[in-house]
């Protein structure tokens, strides 16, 4: 919690001048402000709307002149305010100093301040002169004051952090305006190494994110979010060479000793993250992986049509390679090899990704009796995958299947089913079509192709002849009244069962993580939820020197969550074979000091902005691509592309700490 | 157009089905015999064994194939039963 | 836009209704109301709202106070109350013009835009009193690109108004200058990072039309046209083209559309030019080969559809985007190099003049004709065919330095009895669809031995950026023409020719829109372009149907040109004078992870 000495936010201004610490209340909406790194208290926090004093030893001044310095820096230098208007404050205040308080330069300085703020294109601009302005508004004998203390002849010890929300909402802190700066500027391929600093399955994750940018991005406020992924889609694309040629063992500094191996198990997205950013950190990798083919639940749970695996994926895997790291295929652990034997073969520290792929079974009267034409959605998927589209096997799996489930798994089960001849597809969910976890655009797309969709049923049993499948039983639902989490219930109707016959049942109704990998007696612990016990911010496990992440450490989440977590497992490794300890990140810091303050950063657009429709993006139509595993969603031309990255509005903040040292 | 199925589902998988189905790919192609033997797989058939063999389907019976031998046992099952191509001429 | 849809705002008091996304800035012009702009430009539906002096007082309904917005690119909202000159307004536009000029180079005296520049002209219009903020360490790092003989690029001037940008990348589809670095480093630049010369730049000098300060100019000849003309041991001839003397005349209040031929004969005569001809000489010539060539491949089978090689920004980016389809370029050269070419050799023999004394100026439309003018196949001896060329900006630059004021000059004529003459075909070189309309002028007369009745082939003209048309040529049957013009109209075209949809036997390509009317070194009009094509095209069109001779063929000239010194089209003199060769240059640029990366950390 934070003691405001004295602070200027929005509307609000505080001043406990007067009182002692121990008589200030602590200020709500501020998360935990004591501390930036241990030992090292916050002295005052600067942002783009005010800023606060928790010490009366700081200047305030000094702070805000070296967060002009940064505004400064991260201008785009398209707008004249900004540009100029910050580096010419930075001086003027400077100036400042030298003469002591001059009525006049006051003046000017806040001209120019307020003209910053009332006409810069950007987000940043407008915002930068703020925390001056309300200081000098709210507390212009503090100015008076510091002035006349030589406040700027000293340094102050200060951290700053830019970011906006699309940033901070992404899991992995991909600096969302910065390649979307690079398109508008027509620099391609600058946009794309934006992305690649943080993964290199830039063009995989441009066609299957589930965009937590665009959930938080402020343009919807104006119309429609910006297309975020389909521009990074578009960048990772047009720069196809780069997966060829971009990358080579000169892109690593300083290699590290070479007796520092670690083993990454899983070449799936979050292994593969893990072993780009350790390759790229200067240690050598070696990547084990179960299946003959690498992309873990995107090679699998992700049907060709929405990803080629060809031609994008495994194009991206290659740079591990190309970085020079090994990937070894049909490794399974637990049945190749262990632990133990990865650390006698001299692997310093392992990184466990390996998924949660084993399916959830339904749980019903007759399932286990079911042997012919019953089949988990992942297994289904990857066996699709395998022989039909690898090795173009014609499959032949009945006239009907019925698909239990409503995330994107089901999607992707009940979509490849059409594509591969069976004439009527069914998917069942036990609750709502609002309530459907899967994508809108993927349930949107079923639908036009032709999936014949059961709300509100749940299965309560499997109906089969001799071990062959011949029907499923369901039973009607209705919602009640939400629990407790706030999720609406549903129970069921009585009497409301019938039979549906098919050919076929696939459950996809989630996954969870098989725990044949490893022997009860190595040393790693799971959860309640059958997950892999790691620390949240280190992602250790209980063995040491092993670190674990991705869907088996958050149960089945997504692709960004799965590569941030490879990023942050790399960091982790790397603290504990180098530097002995986990270091203190500072940009980490602020992302946790950001959530702890999120009340004070709702922000609405206050200018009017013209109307411009998102992107379209072109699709194969329904009736052709649903016998077709090609792409659907078809690439944008250069022109939408400039256009919609017109659309982003830039909405970087400077944020500031002052620290004692 | 005979039907040749072979058993993909998790156990035959295990034991190799897919080293069968390449197998059986290349001789098909390699005897052009692709307008009289449709190759299809297909998920659990209900044939699973322990034995380590693969199960396939052709056209009314089973036949269990070693993968390590699936040329011969092609030769065997398969080929004697279709009927000679036509000689040219 | 239906009444039901009809919102209302006042602007300083006057009440004005609008549709949807109607900005206050066209809301303003509307009205009658000025609002003081720099980077926008209408024309190219450009408003990037990165200068912000169009800003103006914002009443929002709800709002308790006014904002400060810029009126480019705000769209109008039902209540807003506008204010666009009270004294804050006025005082936040003087802010921002000193803004402005803090991280610009403020040598204005030297600048090739003085007392021409948008940005003077904007410091006038909000009434600007003191420039206190001068910081030349802030410019001190940009990029000065002189590399190119066609265009300069001196980034300490730029304003970061992007309109450079919107021409190359949405006008022409060239896509070769990005916006580069941040904050006061911020600049244009050129993709990958190459020097302008090595890049895809094909020289067409668009982006000198819209830039609003000295930061993209053609590269100045002027001195050396000055050192040729004043060396009474040099023999100059100087060639006008058809495009430069009706424009020319806007650079001296004349109006659009103003033939200034004749003063301009006098003016270089003047200036000291020992001859002054036509470039609508050698077009004619150019038709007589162009044709005979066309014909030749029609009947031999060669490559078609052919295009044309008189623009040399269309040919430099045929070379460098698509050089597999060379062999389908015309091989006869532009009609400035065949000027070059026969003057150093044809009319230096009649004339008895020494050809190495002999020295060429061309005053040009276009900026690309400087680079193609040293092109390495164009040079005999070492020296160029064509030594100096001038866009129509240095010419009427340089009668100004030297005092001529052209509307007070006496009409000249031509008087050489070589080269002196040309047809109406030639003229309507200078416009989109003229090269087209006067090869078919000739091409019906070489076939049928008639000419084509009406003389005029109406259907190639017009603005479309593609036309086509049939002609039947009598016992040929019929000949399926393209036109393009405009480098983006000119990537359509070669999409289709190459996916086979194009079934022209000839295209004419020109690598500005309107054609040459419109080249990149005609002068600019501030806050306008290309908005004067239709008079600028009438005049063109006017000279040619004013013309005694009609069609190339029937120029006295010309036959004598054959007659006496090169014998036939395509002959062997021809070969040697008026045709020449491409080359392969397409850039293929590698990049690096390393790299990137190291720039974008920087």
């Amino acid at each position: 919690m934070a003691k405001v000495v004295i602070g200027a936010w929005d509307d609000r201004v505080v001043d406990n001048r007067d009182k002692r610490f121990f008589e200030i209340e602590e200020y709500p909406e501020l998360g935990d402000f004591r501390e930036f790194d241990p030992g090292n208290p916050i002295k005052a926090f600067l942002g783009g709307r005010g800023f606060f004093a928790f010490d009366r030893n700081v200047s305030l001044l000094c702070a805000i002149r070296d967060y002009l310095k940064r505004a400064a820096e991260e201008s785009c230098g398209k707008c004249t305010p900004c540009r100029a208007g910050t580096r010419i404050l930075v001086e003027k205040l400077e100036q400042l100093c030298e003469t002591g308080y001059k009525e006049r330069s006051i003046r000017e300085i806040r001209e120019l301040a307020e003209h910053m703020q009332s006409s810069s294109l950007c987000g940043l601009g407008q915002s930068a002169a703020v925390p001056l302005l309300k200081l000098l508004d709210a507390f212009p004998e503090i100015v008076e004051e510091e002035l006349s203390n030589g406040c700027l002849h000293s340094e102050q010890p200060s951290q700053s952090y830019v970011t906006a929300p699309c940033i901070e909402e992404c899991p992995s802190k991909v600096d969302v305006p910065r390649y979307i700066d690079y398109i508008k500027d027509g620099q391609f391929t600058h946009s794309v190494g934006v992305v690649l600093q943080k993964y290199p399955m830039a063009a995989t994750c441009g066609r299957v994110c589930v965009r937590f940018c665009e959930m938080a991005c402020r343009r919807t406020q104006v119309d429609d979010p910006v297309g975020i992924k389909v521009l990074k889609r578009f960048v990772a694309d047009q720069q196809k060479y780069a997966t060829d040629h971009w990358f080579d063992r000169n892109l690593i500094d300083q290699p590290k000793a070479d007796d520092l191996k670690v083993a990454v198990i899983g070449a799936g997205p979050s292994g593969i993250s893990a072993a780009y950013h350790l390759l790229l950190k200067g240690y050598r990798v070696e990547v084990f992986e179960a299946m003959t083919e690498p992309g873990g639940m995107a090679a699998v749970g992700i049907p060709e049509y929405r990803l080629p695996k060809e031609e994008i994926l495994r194009k991206e895997v290659a740079i591990i390679e190309d970085l020079g790291g090994k990937i070894h295929y049909n490794q399974r652990m637990g049945t190749h090899f262990s632990l133990d034997d990865l650390i006698e073969r001299g692997f310093q520290s392992v990184f466990l990704a390996v998924g949660a792929h084993q399916g959830k079974s339904m749980r019903v009267p007759g399932e286990e009796d079911a042997v012919q034409g019953y089949i988990s959605g992942v297994k289904f998927l990857l066996f699709i995958n395998h022989y039909y589209i690898n090795l173009g096997l014609d499959m032949d799996l009945g006239k009907k299947m019925v698909v239990v489930g409503g995330g994107n798994v089901a999607m992707d089960c009940v979509r490849s089913a059409l594509r591969m001849g069976v004439e009527e597809v069914h998917v069942v969910y036990r609750r709502s079509r609002n309530e459907m976890p899967a994508d809108k655009e993927e349930i949107e797309a079923a639908e036009k192709e032709g999936v014949i969709f059961h709300f509100l049923s749940h299965p309560t049993r499997v109906i089969s002849e001799d071990g062959k499948v011949t029907g499923i039983e369901l039973q009607k639902m209705e919602l009640a009244s939400p629990d407790q989490s706030g999720r609406a219930r549903v129970i069921p109707v009585a009497e409301s069962e019938h039979t549906l016959a098919t050919d076929f049942i696939v459950p996809a109704i989630g996954q969870k993580v098989d725990h044949s990998f490893i022997a009860r007696d190595q040393g790693l612990e799971f959860n309640e939820w059958g997950m892999i016990k790691a620390d949240e911010q280190d992602l250790s496990t209980t063995r040491r020197g092993v670190f674990a992440g991705g869907d088996a450490v958050t149960g089945p989440a997504t692709l960004i969550e799965a590569m941030a977590q490879g990023e942050r497992g790399a960091e982790s490794i790397d603290d504990y074979l180098t530097h002995g300890r986990t270091q203190f990140r500072p940009e980490r810091r602020f992302q946790k000091l950001l959530k702890g303050m999120r009340k004070l950063q709702t922000e609405e657009v206050e200018q009017p902005i013209r109307h411009l429709y998102r992107v379209q993006v072109d699709e194969l139509d329904p009736e052709t691509r649903k016998r077709k595993f090609e792409e659907v969603e078809k690439p944008i031309t250069v022109d939408a592309a400039y256009q919609e990255a017109n659309r982003c509005m830039r909405c970087y903040r400077v944020y500031s700490v002052v620290t004692e040292k | 157009m005979q039907e040749l199925t072979v058993c993909v589902g998790e156990s035959c998988h295990l034991n190799g089905a897919e080293i069968v189905v390449k197998h059986f790919q290349k001789i098909i192609e390699t005897k052009q015999l692709k307008d009289r033997i449709q190759l299809t797989g297909s998920f659990c058939i209900g044939e699973c064994n322990d034995d380590g063999k693969v199960s396939v389907r052709w056209r009314d019976r089973m036949i269990t194939v070693d993968p390590e031998t699936a040329d011969d046992t092609f030769q065997q099952e398969v080929l004697s039963e279709i009927d000679p191509t036509p000689k040219e001429g | 836009m239906k009444a039901t849809d009809t919102r209302n705002a006042t602007i300083n008091g006057r009440s004005i209704d609008f549709a949807r996304n109607d900005t206050i800035l066209e809301a303003a012009r509307a009205a009658g109301q000025f609002i003081p702009t720099l980077c926008e430009l209408a024309d190219i539906h450009h408003t990037p709202g990165t200068c912000r002096m169009c800003i103006v007082e914002v009443q929002r309904p709800g709002q308790d106070k006014p904002q400060l917005l810029t009126s480019c690119d705000t769209p109008l909202e039902p209540g807003m109350v506008i204010h666009t000159r009270t004294q804050a307004v006025r005082e936040h536009q003087r802010l921002q013009m000193e803004l402005l000029l803090a991280d610009h180079n403020q040598d204005c005296a030297s600048c090739v835009r003085h007392g021409d520049c948008e940005l003077q002209d904007t410091a006038q219009f909000v009434g600007l009193q003191t420039a206190r903020f001068a910081h030349p360490e802030y410019f001190a790092g940009r990029c000065v690109d002189r590399t190119s003989v066609s265009i300069q690029r001196d980034m300490t001037k730029c304003i970061r108004c992007r309109r450079c940008l919107a021409v190359c990348r949405d006008v022409q589809g060239t896509d070769v200058l990005v916006f580069a670095n941040k904050g006061v480093h911020a600049e244009i630049g050129v993709r990958d990072s190459i020097a302008l010369k090595d890049s895809d730049c094909i020289s067409c000098g668009q982006c000198t039309l819209v830039c609003p300060v000295g930061a993209l100019a053609e590269k100045d000849d002027i001195e050396q046209a000055i050192d040729t003309l004043y060396d009474d041991d040099l023999f100059t001839v100087v060639q006008i083209a058809p495009a430069t003397r009706i424009a020319l005349g806007e650079e001296f209040n004349m109006g659009f559309g103003a033939n200034v031929e004749g003063k301009l004969i006098t003016a270089l005569q003047q200036l000291g030019a020992d001859v002054v001809l036509d470039t609508n000489f050698t077009a004619d010539l150019v038709i007589m080969e162009e044709g005979n060539e066309l014909l030749q491949r029609l009947k031999n089978g060669g490559t078609t559809p052919m295009f044309t090689s008189c623009s040399p920004g269309w040919v430099n980016w045929l070379e460098k985007n698509h050089p597999e389809l060379i062999p389908n370029l015309s091989t006869v050269k532009s009609p400035q190099q065949c000027f070059g070419a026969v003057a150093k050799t044809y009319l230096a023999e009649k004339m008895n003049v020494d050809p190495k004394r002999m020295r060429v100026i061309s005053i040009m439309p276009c900026t690309a004709k400087k680079e193609e003018a040293a092109r390495p196949e164009f040079l005999t001896g070492g020296r160029p065919d064509v030594d100096v060329v001038l866009t129509t900006r240095e010419c009427a630059r340089l009668l100004k330095r030297e005092g001529i004021w052209l509307p007070d000059l006496e009409t000249g004529s031509y008087d050489n009895e070589w080269m002196g003459q040309y047809s109406g075909a030639a003229e309507i070189f200078g416009t989109t669809g003229g090269v087209t309309e006067a090869a078919i002028r000739t091409l019906h007369f070489a076939v049928t031995g008639d000419e084509l009745q009406g003389i005029d082939f109406t259907p190639v003209r017009g603005y479309e950026s593609m036309r086509e048309a049939e002609v039947t040529l009598g016992e040929m049957g019929t000949v399926k023409v393209g036109v393009a013009h405009g480098l983006a109209a000119a990537r359509t075209m070669i999409d289709r020719v190459l996916s086979g949809d194009a079934d022209y036997q000839f295209i004419e390509f020109m690598g500005c829109p309107g054609g040459c009317m419109g080249g990149g070194g005609q002068p600019r009009i501030k806050k306008n372009y290309q908005t004067f094509w239709h008079e600028r095209q009438k005049a063109i069109y006017r000279i040619d149907s004013d013309a005694k001779i009609r069609q190339s063929h029937n120029n006295p000239c010309i036959t004598m040109i054959y007659d006496e010194f090169l014998g036939e089209p395509l002959g062997h003199k021809s070969h040697e004078l008026l045709h020449t060769t491409y080359r392969d240059r397409k850039v293929e640029v590698k990049h690096d992870m390393k790299t990137i990366w190291d720039e974008i950390r920087s």
